[in-house]
């Protein structure tokens, strides 16, 4: 996909499952706090399901993480102008799993 | 600092944000009432959580979106001791959102001040920060304060200075309406007990 530059799936641990990024332990413990954070919050707020989440470093680089059940996908990209990429990710995901199921 | 908020949410699909610091809790909003202090108690230490998990493995991030169905909650850094946490509808344009969040962490961190209107025989505009640093009702105000922050936690310092700018609204602030602001505090208690409980507290140093 255009400005994706890798990926990172873990389980509900934290553990690498597929990766092509660096730093796969920091980053699959870091996300998985975040999601159970975001959980409490949805839990809080009494907001629906989280979607997705998204970590910036400015305006440059960002990690987009998608709880798939028990899994977490993240995916690094660079922005890119008129894609909406966690739409795409999304649509690709359950294409997926219509395959597979 | 509200003003800014105010400014915020003035930008089409933003619902409200508040100004998080890690110690003092939330020290200025503009949420709207269905936001209620307790939860945004529960929020907040999870947007702490958040900072220091991304901050632990990227000195480099800037901010976190968290995308529900029904709202995007946007979290961004201002400095190591303030965070700006804004709510918006889901199909709010991101990037404009992120620009003005940027232009308000530049206003606060440079600790932009806008002008304010003093009202006409006014040295200066009356505002909850004039009310508590100075005059006769400081030392009372701060009595207050303290008492409210025994029983309300955190969220003392946001629901004393909501409290102030209604009684500023809608009473001529002195100590001869003091009970007014009391009555206005009880009610953002809420409950019955706990409001007794902050009365008898703030009796010796005020009379109501």
């Amino acid at each position: 996909m255009p400005g994706v530059k890798g990926y990172l799936l873990v389980d509900s641990d934290g553990r690498s499952l597929a990766r092509t990024l660096p730093d796969s332990e920091q980053i699959g413990s870091m996300i998985v706090l975040i999601r159970l954070a975001a959980e409490k919050m949805r839990t809080a707020l009494d907001l629906e399901r989280l979607r997705h989440f998204v970590l910036g470093e400015g305006e440059t680089s960002f990690l987009t993480v998608f709880p798939l059940g028990r899994y977490l996908l993240a995916v690094e990209q660079t922005p890119q102008p008129g894609i909406d990429l966690p739409q795409a990710i999304r649509e690709l995901v359950v294409r997926f799993q219509r395959q597979k199921g | 600092m509200k003003q800014m908020l105010n400014e915020l949410k003035s930008t089409p699909g933003v619902l409200g944000a508040f100004v998080l610091h890690p110690k003092k809790g939330i020290v200025a909003n503009c949420l709207p009432g269905v936001f209620k202090p307790d939860r945004m108690i529960e929020v907040s230490r999870q947007l702490l959580r958040i900072y220091t998990a991304t901050r632990m493995n990227s000195q480099g991030m800037q901010d976190v979106r968290l995308h529900f169905d029904g709202s995007i909650v946007m979290l961004r850094w201002v400095s190591e001791e303030l965070f700006l946490v804004i709510f918006c509808e889901p199909r709010v344009n991101t990037s404009m959102i992120s620009m003005s969040a940027n232009l308000v962490a530049e206003e606060l961190l440079g600790g932009v001040e806008f002008p304010s209107f003093a009202e006409p025989g006014q040295g200066r505009a009356v505002t909850p920060e004039s009310l508590r640093d100075s005059g006769p009702l400081a030392t009372s105000l701060q009595k207050v304060e303290e008492v409210l922050a025994g029983i309300m936690g955190p969220m003392a310092e946001m629901i004393l200075e909501e409290a102030i700018e209604e009684w500023i609204r809608t009473s001529r602030a002195s100590l001869e309406t003091f009970s007014s602001l009391v009555k206005i505090l009880c009610r953002e208690i809420g409950d019955t007990q706990r409001a007794k409980l902050f009365q008898d507290q703030i009796r010796p140093f005020i009379q109501i």
